[in-house]
């Protein structure tokens, strides 16, 4: 279904490299079952995507909070957002 | 001086322990580096936050643990609650799968958050019981290294998610897939299954659009750098537990299958309630007597009679091959909390054979605990009609099964045989009474027989 269309696929790809590379590295994951690439990157991935609307919300907050457009919230508060970010996906 | 130990044969893809019985007992044979697992899990507040959820199988280091280490060579050994009726996923209804798979999110997260992870991701880590889903692998704990994904994640959506998403999906049992591959179906083969409709699906997207995208973008890659990267992709922990939250939410919202016409056979069923009381009292009365150790509800519908056997025996198992029928099996049976049936989703003309490694990893059906009492309601006329088994082939495999029986009898005027032979040729000679009470007494001695109905008739019988 997705040979159809080679701008997704682009953008998929440059997602996967950037994934891949912008992570920093630790030990290297061993496990006596093979784990399967696409299921550590999809963490990457939504890890990513749950890590970037996190730092963007905290962004948001303390601008809003500078501007006296907001109220400093609680970093729970935050956190919770950023697991239901993770939820919709 | 310990004989008669059994390896068991499904237990030895860990290095780091294996599983022996003997003398009833289950133990698990530990290496040192499994040691140094257990005694990190096992001292850990997570252990008794999984025992009080009851998530986890009892295991304690058995008083003879040294000696047992000493005979083994192993660092240690630990011993499991026996389970009494072994179970497999693919002879689990919808709702026992689904339960697997939210057993083993509950316990990752657990585990994530006490700094632990699970090696593995497998519904075969799980078992029905005492009426519920539990995990049995306590060797599959281990050590979490902060900034790892879940290593088992995609074992996990390959054996659970997707098998439970394309049965709630799609219409299509896990079971048959299971049975054809323990390996669950791959990311590749289950994204051909889904078209961009499915995309607005929960959990299709990114589970299945996205991952098999990364997969084959990886597989067009010719850099070997690309796979060590990968294995060495950081993630924070936190971030790993929302996206495991995120697939239990996704699991949660999956519905299970569609009634079926047998659905609402205990309502619609050829005859009069007065007449299910009386089969009801036969078959109390007979297992009342007795003490079984095991019995099969062969066709069990909503469990009627496995529940009120499950009074009087050690277990049952209650067996139906119809899905819908199965879930209110499990409802019913949840609701009343019943420890002692397992149901199972079986076609008993196509029962499930040894698979796996050697063909002795997951044992037959028959290959294990054999029941002492079978029940076969109103399913002889599906065996012998819609599945074309000759009746004296069908009781003698009884025979062989169990010592006891009890059978139904449903003869030519009922109207489900009508509507059975309707569409078919009349080629069934041996459909009678009378030469069903031969094929029986070829096998059995009939010790008690009732008539429920003008066309129903109930035999008890044991083997001489």
């Amino acid at each position: 279904m997705a040979n159809k269309n080679p701008r997704l696929l682009n953008a998929i790809k440059i997602l996967v490299l950037t994934v891949i590379f912008i992570f920093d590295f630790v030990q290297p994951a061993f496990a006596y079952i093979d784990p399967s690439i696409g299921a550590l990157l999809i963490q990457g991935l939504l890890g990513g995507i749950a890590g970037v609307v996190l730092f963007w919300r905290r962004i948001r907050e303390r601008i809003a909070i500078f501007l006296g457009l907001s109220q400093n919230k609680e970093e729970s508060d935050v956190n919770e957002d950023s697991n239901n970010e993770a939820e919709d996906s | 001086m310990i004989d008669d130990v059994k390896t068991d044969p499904g237990s030895y893809r860990d290095p780091n322990g294996y599983i022996v019985h003997f003398e009833g007992r289950v133990l698990r044979i530990l290496s040192q580096n499994g040691f140094n697992n257990w005694k990190a899990f096992s001292t850990s507040p997570l252990i008794s936050q999984l025992h009080e959820k009851e998530l986890l199988i009892p295991t304690v280091e058995p008083s003879d643990s040294t000696s047992l280490a000493q005979h083994f060579n192993a660092a240690s050994v630990l011993e499991h609650l026996p389970i009494p009726t072994l179970n497999y996923p693919y002879e689990w209804p919808f709702s026992l799968l689904k339960e697997a798979a939210l057993v083993h999110l509950e316990i990752i997260i657990n585990s994530l958050n006490s700094g632990f992870t699970l090696q593995d991701g497998t519904p075969f880590n799980t078992q029905w019981v005492n009426g519920k889903v539990v995990f049995i692998d306590v060797g599959s704990f281990e050590k979490h290294i902060d900034g790892q994904p879940w290593l088992a994640l995609g074992q996990f959506c390959e054996t659970m998610l997707y098998p439970l998403m394309l049965w709630s999906y799609k219409d299509f049992p896990a079971p048959i897939l299971l049975r054809g591959s323990l390996n669950g179906i791959e990311i590749s083969q289950c994204a051909n299954l889904f078209n961009f409709k499915d995309w607005l699906r929960r959990g299709v997207f990114w589970h299945i659009f996205v991952r098999s995208l990364l997969e084959r973008q990886i597989k067009k890659s010719s850099y070997d750098s690309v796979h060590r990267k990968a294995s060495n992709l950081q993630v924070k922990s936190k971030n790993v537990i929302g996206i495991i939250q995120g697939i239990q939410g996704v699991v949660n919202s999956l519905k299970g299958p569609k009634l079926s016409q047998w659905a609402n056979y205990a309502n619609e069923r050829c005859y009069s309630q007065k007449e299910f009381l009386e089969k009801k009292v036969f078959i109390e009365n007979i297992v009342s007597k007795k003490s079984y150790n095991t019995i099969w509800d062969i066709g069990t519908n909503n469990a009627e009679m496995a529940i009120m056997a499950s009074n009087y025996s050690e277990q049952v198992v209650a067996m139906d091959s119809d899905a819908s029928v199965m879930e209110m099996a499990v409802k019913r049976i949840k609701k009343l909390s019943i420890k002692n049936i397992t149901p199972q989703l079986i076609n008993f003309s196509d029962p499930s054979p040894s698979l796996g490694w050697r063909l002795t990893e997951r044992p037959s059906l028959f290959d294990r605990k054999r029941p002492d009492l079978i029940f076969a309601l109103a399913i002889i006329h599906h065996l012998r009609i819609s599945d074309n088994i000759p009746l004296s082939n069908i009781i003698s495999w009884f025979a062989c099964l169990a010592p006891s029986l009890i059978i139904e009898f449903v003869d030519r005027k009922d109207p489900m045989v009508k509507q059975l032979i309707s569409l078919k040729k009349d080629i069934y000679i041996d459909y009678t009474e009378d030469l069903f009470r031969k094929c029986l007494g070829d096998n059995y001695s009939i010790v008690e027989e009732y008539r429920i109905s003008e066309s129903r008739l109930l035999f008890f019988c044991e083997s001489p």
